[in-house]
C-alpha cells in the first residue's frame, strides 16, 4: 500500500473511530441514568447484523456481553413476568444471555422457550405451541392422549386379569397335583387303563398351568411398563391442560398468546420509552 | 364309700365366695373410678382373674364375659373421661364383648378384639368393616394408633356420615387418651392424630421417586388441585386447598441421608392428614395406592392381619 492510499483511507477511519467513540460514550451514559432505552436503540442502531432478532452486542462491547446481559436481564424480566404472569423466567446454567422461560409453577412445567436478554425476544418451542392449539380445538373433556391412553388401558386390564387369575391357577396347580400324588400312592404305579388316561390328563393340564405360571413374572414387568406409559400420558394431558387453562384466562386464543410473545420486543421497547 | 367332712365342704364355699366378692369388688371399682391409674390396674387384675378357681359355686351364664369385654369397658371409661362427648356402652344380644358408641359417630361401633401377637395386646376395631383404630397392650404399656386402617375408616360411610367436625372431636378424644398414657409411662405413638402437631408427619419410606409425586400431580389435577413446587424448600411439593395446604417435603438427616414427610399447614390448626384424607378422595386413593412408600410411619410391627 503507497503512501497517497494510506491518506486515502485515513479520512474514513477516523470516522469509524469516531463513531465508536460516540457510540461507547452514549453507551456509558445510558448505562449511568440507568436509560434502558436509550441502550437498547442504541444496541439496534450500531449492531453490524441489524436483524430483528440481534442477539449479540455491538462488536466493540462484545467482550462485555455477560456484564451488559445481567444488567439488562433484571427488568425484561420483571416486565415478561408482569404482562404474562403465568411464564417464569429462570436464569441457564453459565449463559447470562438466555434465560429458560417455563410456564406455570407447578409440579414439573414444561419449559415453553427461552428469553434472550439482549434481543428480548422469546422463542417457544413449535412441538408445545402445536400441541396446545390442538388441545385447543377439541371438546371440553377429550385428549390428545385419548386413543394411545385407551389402548394402554385396554393392555393393562388383560394384563391384571391374567395377574389376577393367578392365586386360581395356584389352587387349580395344588390340586393337580395332590391328585396324582393320590393316583401314585393309591395304585403303587399299577394303574388301570381309566387311571392312566387320568393321569395323563392330569398331567397335561398340569403342564399348562406350569407354562402359564411362567410367565407371570413377564406379565409383571410389561404391566409396569405400561403403566409407566399411562401416567407418562396423563401428566403430559394433565400439563397441557393447565398450560392451557393459564393462557385463556389471559388471551382470548393460543394464537393470541403467540402473537403477544411475537411482539415482546417492541412492546418491551415501548415500556421502557 | 368316703367320710363326707362338712366343714370342708363349708370352708370350700367360703373360699369361693370371697373369690366371687374378690370379682365383684374389681368390677364395682372400675365403674367407680375416674382415675386413669386406678382402672388400669383394675383392668390388670380383671383379665388375670381367673374366675375357674372357684371350686363349688359355677357360673354359667350368657354374663361370663371374655377379656376382651373388659378391656372394651375399661377403655369406654377412660374414652368418656378424655371428652366432653359422651360415649354409650352398648351389650348387642347373644355378644359376649361389649361395643361403644361414640356419640360424635352414632353409626359406628367399636369394640377391643385380641391381637394375635406373642406380645399380647389388642386391638380396638370398627365393628361393621373391621377396621383397627388402636393396639393397647396392657401389660407393656404401649398404645399406637394403625395409621393405614384408621386413613380407609375415615373413607366408611359410617364415618363419614359425621363429617369433618365429628373426625375432629374423635381425634382429640383419641389424643387426650394418649396424652394422659404417656404421663404415666406408656408409649404413645398416634401419627397424624394430634391437629397441633402436624408438621413433620414422616413417611415409611426415605426416598420418593419422581414418579409417586408424578402420579399425585395427576390425580391432583384431575380433580382441579395443583400440586406446585414449594418455594419455602428446596425439595418438596404442596397443594393449596383453600385456607390450608399439604406439603410433602424433605428434611436432611446426615450428609447422604434424607427422609420425606408430610407437613398440614393450617393456621387455624383445626384440621389433620386424616381430614384431608376424608375431604380428598383423590388424595386418598394417591395414598393407599402407594401406601408401602408414602403410608405414614407408625408401629406397623404390632398390627397383623
Amino acid at each position: 500500500m503507497d503512501k497517497n492510499n494510506q491518506t486515502l483511507l485515513q479520512p474514513d477511519l477516523v470516522n469509524q473511530i469516531h463513531n465508536k467513540v460516540t457510540f461507547l460514550n452514549q453507551f456509558e451514559l445510558a448505562i449511568i441514568n440507568n436509560q434502558l432505552y436509550e441502550m437498547y436503540s442504541l444496541i439496534r442502531e450500531n449492531n453490524a447484523e441489524l436483524q430483528e432478532k440481534i442477539q449479540s452486542l455491538p462488536l466493540i462491547v462484545s467482550d462485555l456481553q455477560p456484564l451488559i446481559s445481567r444488567y439488562l436481564a433484571p427488568n425484561l424480566i420483571r416486565f415478561v413476568q408482569k404482562t404474562l404472569p403465568f411464564l417464569f423466567v429462570e436464569p441457564l446454567n453459565n449463559d447470562f444471555d438466555n434465560y429458560a422461560v417455563f410456564i406455570g409453577d407447578w409440579w414439573n412445567h414444561r419449559e415453553i422457550g427461552t428469553l434472550n436478554v439482549i434481543s428480548s425476544v422469546m422463542s417457544v418451542d413449535e412441538k408445545i405451541i402445536n400441541e396446545l392449539k390442538i388441545t385447543e380445538q377439541l371438546p371440553s373433556g377429550e385428549t390428545i392422549n385419548d386413543d394411545k391412553i385407551q389402548e394402554i388401558n385396554k393392555n393393562i386390564e388383560g394384563l391384571q386379569e391374567f395377574l389376577s387369575d393367578n392365586t386360581k391357577r395356584k389352587l387349580e396347580l395344588q390340586v393337580i397335583e395332590d391328585q396324582l400324588e393320590e393316583l401314585k400312592t393309591n395304585k403303587s404305579g399299577l394303574f388301570g387303563r381309566n387311571d392312566k388316561s387320568t393321569k395323563e390328563s392330569l398331567e397335561k393340564k398340569q403342564e399348562l398351568l406350569q407354562a402359564t405360571q411362567k410367565r407371570v413374572p413377564d406379565v409383571e414387568k410389561k404391566l409396569g411398563v405400561h403403566e409407566a406409559e399411562l401416567l407418562a400420558l396423563e401428566k403430559e394431558n394433565a400439563l397441557r391442560q393447565l398450560e392451557l387453562q393459564s393462557i385463556v384466562a389471559e388471551f382470548n386464543s393460543i394464537e393470541d398468546f403467540v402473537g403477544q410473545i411475537n411482539r415482546l420486543p417492541d412492546s418491551y421497547l415501548k415500556s421502557l420509552k | 364309700m368316703t367320710k363326707y367332712d362338712v366343714q370342708e365342704y363349708s370352708n370350700q364355699l367360703e373360699k369361693d365366695l370371697n373369690l366371687f366378692e374378690q370379682w365383684h369388688t374389681l368390677i364395682e371399682n372400675l365403674i367407680d373410678t375416674e382415675s386413669l391409674e386406678v382402672i388400669l390396674d383394675i383392668l390388670k387384675k380383671i383379665v388375670l382373674f381367673d374366675l375357674h378357681q372357684s371350686k363349688m359355686v359355677r357360673i354359667d351364664t350368657p354374663k361370663w364375659f371374655p377379656a376382651t369385654h373388659w378391656v372394651t369397658v375399661a377403655f369406654a371409661q377412660i374414652a368418656r373421661n378424655a371428652s366432653l362427648n359422651d360415649i354409650e356402652i352398648i351389650l348387642p344380644q347373644a355378644q359376649r364383648v361389649a361395643e361403644i358408641h361414640f356419640s360424635e359417630w352414632p353409626n359406628a361401633s367399636f369394640r377391643f378384639v385380641k391381637a394375635p401377637l406373642d406380645a399380647g395386646g389388642y386391638y380396638l376395631e370398627e365393628t361393621a368393616q373391621e377396621l383397627r383404630v388402636v393396639y393397647w397392650d396392657i401389660f407393656d404399656n404401649r398404645f399406637y394408633l394403625d395409621t393405614e386402617q384408621f386413613s380407609k375408616l375415615v373413607q366408611t360411610e359410617a364415618i363419614q356420615l359425621g363429617g369433618v367436625a365429628a373426625l375432629a372431636v374423635f381425634q382429640q378424644r383419641l389424643t387426650n387418651i394418649a396424652k394422659q398414657l404417656s404421663e404415666i409411662g406408656y408409649d404413645s405413638v398416634l401419627p397424624g392424630m394430634d391437629n397441633t402437631d402436624q408438621d413433620q408427619l414422616l413417611m415409611r419410606q426415605k426416598e420418593l421417586l419422581p414418579d409417586v409425586l408424578d402420579s399425585l400431580f395427576v390425580k391432583a389435577a384431575e380433580q382441579q388441585f395443583i400440586l406446585k413446587k414449594m418455594k419455602s424448600a428446596d425439595n418438596g411439593v404442596e397443594i393449596n386447598i383453600g385456607e390450608v395446604a399439604i406439603q410433602l417435603a424433605q428434611s436432611t438427616l446426615s450428609e447422604h441421608q434424607t427422609e420425606w414427610y408430610y407437613k398440614v399447614v393450617d393456621e387455624n390448626k383445626d384440621i389433620t392428614i386424616y381430614t384431608l384424607f376424608q375431604q380428598l378422595p383423590f388424595f386418598y386413593k394417591w395414598y393407599q395406592t402407594h401406601i408401602n412408600v408414602v403410608g405414614l410411619r407408625d408401629k406397623r410391627e404390632v398390627f397383623v392381619d
